[in-house]
């Protein structure tokens, strides 16, 4: 300390003022921040002020940095703050606080927010009109302080607030293309999910103040067998906001219509802010009875499956994404299941594990997600498509973007020595141990099954991400978008990419000493002094460094002295002449395999229909199409929606336009009412 | 006390030597055993048992051609991909001279393996053929099928030690294991079947074959030539090996006397074993028919069986 | 937990057993059905040698003629007859039945924990697992398939869990009975494998879920 004082004498003048800042002051600073944006483009709407996108690009690197020192502050110190000043309607003050539980999460927001502001001006020259522009930074300025806010509400009256802010102005971020009738689908859909969300939640949240007379997420106790039915709300309501199957429909929907950054930021964090709040409530408050735990345990493993299957098949690059993000959010789901299954068996290592498994890979998955959906943002604005079918040969035109959506995939396809490798195995190792311990049978038998279902699901993600890259990036252009001129350097969106990258490869490779600092959240959810860097014991640091040493060794060893000689010619063609772009594998040819195998969970259908007189040997024309009709879609949502409008055109009737009538409802119902009021 | 130390020194170095030698010299020797035996039953003399040598140093002096369409994944995935070998061959116990007591994670060997196989499969997909598409298409299709298996088998072994780090599992001083001879047996048959499939043997592929519509892993380096086909086929030497080395560890663990056996006769049968899979290899690839693409996941499910009757074991333990 | 020799054998047998389950190829499944009997016959000769009762050596003897050689070679020939080679069109696909089967496996360990012991000190749990288990897969081939053959073979599999049941349980019946029952299945097998003749001769088929008007 004193060699520092001595080198940075006017840092150690500044460490006082340093450490007087609070982690509430610079959260509300964050927020103010990003709330005077937002304030700017109204102003600009009104007036002729037309915003400059670096300003607005400043202010938003300026929030997301006071959001990361803020974590960081905090890491040390909890506090309680709130806005008395607000109107609460009598309910509860909002309060806020800042602990040990919400530092990863509010860091992650940071960083992510910081790598997609980083990224906004790449994406802002779409944009064709100031209206346009406005909107578009207006609600990422309103989304980023409504999720910072969920992050640190202490009550149900403040979280549902800002819980609101934040699904609004998400929701309508989807439409800032508002003309496309997709984007439009999106927003509704999304906005939907958000309902039904926020229904939920309201109804348990109302539950549980009716049983612990208070609005304070501290105060609520989930052990308690009279709070099972809050806890099975909690938990639906927030599988809708994360996207568990069935609820997953809207997801694919809204990631792939929301603008670039805007995407990331959704993938990346506003479905964590669900995992978030299982965490601070049924973890936190004890939660341990099983009928929560086995439909986590079912609904999460479903999701795995059903996710990583169709994001298998999508042909589309960003709702392939959406579908990867399905799967993962069973994954931590599933975790989280193991979570309270271990603390219902008192496994006190177990528990510590997975949870530890649950906070690492929520984490982790917003950082690799992010990164990715920036990756298919930046394809899709080099090529003006998302189709699999019309990319190709990228890696040579665009560089920087193969590299960071390569990181990203081999993170998220949890490929030793990146952070998505660390927490998967943090996870299966949880199950092992569940499946060692003195536990009873069935649940051993379930946790020794998880691990094949994750080995599975592992495998499909790995086809998965093996076709995304291999369709998109490598190969050949298919088609004439795909080969536009070859990207110039770094910009803005590759220089995101770059940062998210090395966090993820950082992580990854420092996986033991990242893992400890989750320790005092540790410590808070299930009181166990465990250092978390103990629960991954691996030496994957030295090992990536073997590994790097040994592959570069061979390579300059064996491969480069002989790299002048080499000759280049075309791509083997059995001599058949040359071989145009549509003689390669297709992103749906290259799943059809599998998909056929899984046929029936996927509705694959594949109709042929060859023409010629013959037909065998000489076809004159040949037209393949490969049908799926997702089942939930297709079959259950619509069977609902059609009982819904069923419905609701019966119900208009009662709506009879007259206004005795409607004045007979109003008397009927104060009867009922107050019969209610005096008997009850 | 100082003499005792180095004396255990010497042993270990001894052994360390004893890992790397066998790891450099293996590979190929095993490859040449599985075709010298195959000859011998189509009543061929066959080439040498040290071909495979001379075919990769002779490769390895020739010039590359590659396509140009390649990017630095094709021309990276070959050097990743040894030394991803190289690191899994250190870290899994398929030889009982596993050398300083490295621990294996059961989880992590699994997916270094499964790094390979994306590494390879993206350089099959990098030249744009069609080919190496398919390949690819199939490779990841089997691995599918084929990874709860392994994982399994794996697994509930693991969970009968109580650990995870297959050092441990495989290091003949757990007592729990010792009784477990049908634990072992079954686990060791549900590994062969799927390192069948994961090595791209008979049933599943023809290494043999030159039709490429057919092929699976030989589809997959159509492009690699020369130098980058050594590294290739080098790697997939190592993974004959290791996955063998699994599997008869697994059979030898099952096998009593080997429990009581001193450390010298075990590394030999350790390696005897690894020989003895290979020939036998050699005997299904020359009785047995590539199987149609279609009906290779009815044989893969017979390995998945075996990993179920491992879980099954594995849970009824403790229950009576 | 250390494993008799009977034991193991019986549930060797058990597995062979479930493995039937996984190819609709009849040969295949004969084969399987083979080793899976071979197990059986072997588990009989051990009881023998453990509770020095001769006759069960007669009765091993007996099941290895009979069901390991007699029986599955007869059944090659009337394949080989009908010309069926393989049973298409299962209600389930083979490799998934097979899982099935091999979950049934452990559900009747869990079972066969229930079964109070039935002649005194001679239960063994393991051995009546096995022989439920093989009644099970028994039940599934019968309820999956739809080729005649394939029914014959999940009667033959039903019977030799009954009978492994018996032996390990009881340590064997009288010889006259074991022999009879012997007697009765090879008859019966014969019987059903010209009966497949005539359904073959008027039906063109031996698709069993096509002959639904066993009723009045």
């Amino acid at each position: 300390m004193a060699g520092k004082v001595k080198i940075f004498p006017f840092v150690s003048f500044m460490i006082p003022y340093i450490e007087a800042i609070t982690p509430s002051s610079l959260f509300i600073t964050a927020c103010v921040i990003w709330s005077s944006g937002a304030v700017l483009t109204v102003v600009s709407d009104l007036t002729k002020l037309r915003l400059e996108d670096r300003w607005m690009t400043g202010l938003s690197i300026a929030g997301s940095l006071a959001t990361i020192i803020g974590s960081i502050k905090s890491y040390t110190q909890t506090q309680a703050f709130g806005f008395s000043g607000f109107p609460n309607f009598g309910l509860a003050p909002l309060t806020c606080l800042t602990d040990s539980l919400s530092v990863p999460f509010t860091l992650l927001l940071g960083l992510v927010s910081l790598a997609a502001a980083l990224a906004t001006p790449s994406f802002t020259h779409t944009l064709a009109t100031k209206s346009q522009h406005n909107h578009f930074f207006r609600l990422t300025f309103l989304m980023l302080s409504g999720i910072l806010m969920v992050l640190l509400s202490a009550n149900a009256i403040a979280f549902l607030v800002f819980w609101e802010v934040m699904s609004v102005a998400a929701a309508s971020l989807i439409t800032t293309d508002h003309i496309r009738h997709r984007a439009q689908r999106a927003a509704i859909s999304y906005m939907t999910a958000s309902r039904i969300a926020t229904a939920l939640f309201t109804a348990a949240f109302l539950w549980m103040q009716h049983l612990s007379g208070s609005f304070d997420f501290s105060a609520w106790h989930f052990n308690d067998p009279r709070a099972l039915p809050a806890a099975i709300m909690l938990f639906l309501g927030a599988a809708t906001k994360a996207g568990l199957w069935p609820m997953h429909v809207y997801l694919p929907q809204s990631y792939a219509e929301a603008p670039g950054p805007a995407a990331a930021i959704l993938s990346g964090v506003v479905g964590k802010t669900a995992i978030y709040l299982l965490l601070r409530l049924l973890i936190q408050g004890n939660c341990e009875s099983l009928p929560v735990i086995y439909l986590a345990l079912a609904l999460g493993t479903v999701s795995c499956v059903w996710g990583v299957l169709f994001a298998l098949v999508e042909r589309d690059l960003k709702r392939l994404l959406a579908f990867s993000s399905v799967e993962n959010m069973g994954l931590i789901v599933v975790a989280l299941a193991l979570t309270m299954l271990a603390r219902h068996h008192g496994l006190d290592m177990v528990m510590a594990i997975a949870v530890t498994g649950v906070l690492f890979h929520a984490f982790n998955h917003g950082l690799f997600k992010s990164l990715l959906m920036l990756g298919a943002a930046s394809v899709e604005r080099a090529t003006h498509t998302r189709e699999l079918s019309q990319l190709g040969g990228l890696a040579k035109r665009m560089p920087w973007t193969m590299l960071g959506f390569f990181v990203g995939a081999m993170s998220i396809c949890a490929m030793p020595a990146t952070n998505g490798f660390a927490s998967k195995w943090l996870i299966y190792q949880a199950f092992f141990r569940l499946a060692c311990d003195e536990a009873p049978l069935f649940d051993r038998a379930i946790a020794l099954a998880m691990v094949g279902v994750l080995a599975f699901v592992g495998a499909l993600a790995l086809a998965c991400y093996a076709k995304a890259i291999g369709i998109a990036f490598l190969g050949r252009p298919r088609s004439r978008q795909a080969q536009m001129p070859p990207e110039s350097g770094i910009d803005n969106l590759a220089a995101a990419q770059i940062l998210l990258s090395c966090l993820c490869i950082l992580l990854g490779t420092s996986a033991g000493i990242s893992l400890s600092a989750l320790s005092p959240a540790l410590n808070l959810l299930t009181q166990c002094s465990n250092d978390t860097g103990s629960f991954f014991p691996l030496a994957i640091g030295q090992l990536s460094l073997i590994g790097v040493f040994l592959t570069s060794a061979i390579y300059l060893i064996i491969l480069g002295p002989k790299t002048k000689d080499i000759r280049t010619y075309i791509t083997w063609d059995c001599g058949y002449g040359p071989l145009s772009a549509r003689a390669e594998e297709t992103g749906s040819s290259f799943s059809h395999p599998i998909g056929r195998i899984f046929s029936q969970i996927l509705q694959l259908n594949v109709e042929t229909e060859i023409q010629g007189k013959d037909r065998r040997h000489f076809p004159e024309a040949i037209r393949v199409e490969t049908k799926m009709s997702p089942f939930i879609e297709t079959k259950a949502y619509r069977r609902f929606l059609d009982v819904v409008n069923w419905l609701s055109l019966t119900l208009t009737r009662l709506q009879t336009g007259s206004i005795h009538v409607h004045l007979l409802y109003l008397f009927l119902t104060m009867i009922v009412l107050v019969l209610l009021g005096t008997t009850l | 006390m100082e003499s005792l130390l180095t004396d255990l020194n010497r042993q270990e170095w001894l052994r360390a030597g004893a890992f790397f030698f066998s790891l450099i010299l293996m590979p190929p020797l095993t490859v040449g055993i599985i075709r010298k035996t195959k000859a011998r039953f189509q009543n061929r003399i066959g080439a040498p048992i040290f071909q495979p040598f001379y075919d990769l140093t002779k490769l390895l002096k020739k010039d590359e051609t590659i396509s140009n369409h390649v990017s630095w994944i094709f021309r990276s995935a070959p050097s990743i991909n040894l030394s991803l070998l190289f690191i899994v061959a250190c870290l899994a116990p398929w030889t009982t001279l596993h050398p300083f007591g490295i621990p294996g994670d059961l989880f992590l060997l699994i997916y270094l393996l499964a790094f390979s196989r994306f590494f390879t499969v993206l350089s099959a997909l990098d030249a744009g053929s069609a080919f190496g598409g398919f390949g690819a298409s199939r490779e990841v299709t089997l691995a599918l099928l084929v990874e709860p298996a392994i994982m399994l088998s794996l697994a509930s072994l693991g969970v009968t030690a109580g650990t995870s780090d297959l050092t441990t599992v495989f290091s003949f001083e757990n007592v729990k294991l010792q009784s477990q001879t049908g634990l072992w047996f079954i686990a060791g048959c549900g590994l062969f079947l799927s390192s069948l499939v994961e090595l791209s043997r008979m049933p599943a592929d023809d290494p043999t074959t030159h039709l490429e519509l057919t092929m699976v892993h030989e589809a997959m380096i159509l492009e690699n030539s020369a130098t980058n086909l050594a590294l290739a086929e080098l790697t997939h030497f190592v993974k004959i090996v290791v996955l063998l080395g699994i599997s008869s560890q697994c059979f030898l663990h099952s096998l009593p006397w080997v429990w009581h056996a001193s450390e010298i006769t075990r590394a030999l049968a350790s390696i005897g074993g690894v020989f003895f899979m290979a020939a036998f290899i050699a005997v299904i690839e020359s009785v047995a028919v590539k199987l149609r693409w279609t009906k290779l996941p009815e044989f893969i499910a017979y390995s998945v069986a075996m990993s179920i009757f491992c879980v099954l074991i594995a849970l009824s333990r403790g229950t009576n | 937990m250390t494993l008799d020799t009977f034991e193991a054998l019986s549930v060797l047998s058990a597995i062979l057993g479930i493995l039937i389950l996984g190819t609709t190829l009849l040969r295949t499944n004969l084969s399987f059905y083979r080793m899976h009997t071979l197990a059986i016959a072997a588990v009989t000769a051990w009881i023998a040698h453990i509770t020095k009762e001769d006759h069960l050596y007669v009765v091993a003897l007996g099941v290895f003629l009979i069901k390991v050689i007699f029986i599955p070679n007869f059944l090659n020939w009337v394949m080989k007859k009908v010309d069926v080679g393989s049973d298409k069109q299962a209600f389930i696909a083979a490799p998934l039945s097979m899982h099935l089967g091999a979950l049934m496996l452990g559900l009747s360990f869990l079972l066969s924990k229930q079964i109070p012991g039935l002649v005194g000190g001679h239960d063994s749990h393991l051995g009546s697992t096995a022989a439920m288990s093989i009644l099970f897969t028994g039940v599934l081939l019968m309820l999956t398939r739809r080729a005649a053959l394939s029914q014959i073979v999940g009667f033959l599999v039903i019977e030799n869990g009954i009978y492994l049941f018996a032996v390990t349980q009881t340590h064997g019946m009288p010889m006259l009975v074991e022999m009879g029952l012997l007697l009765e299945v090879l008859v019966g097998v014969m019987i059903s494998g010209l009966l497949l003749f005539n359904i073959k001769k008027s039906f063109e088929h031996i698709d069993v879920s096509q002959l639904t008007e066993l009723k009045d």
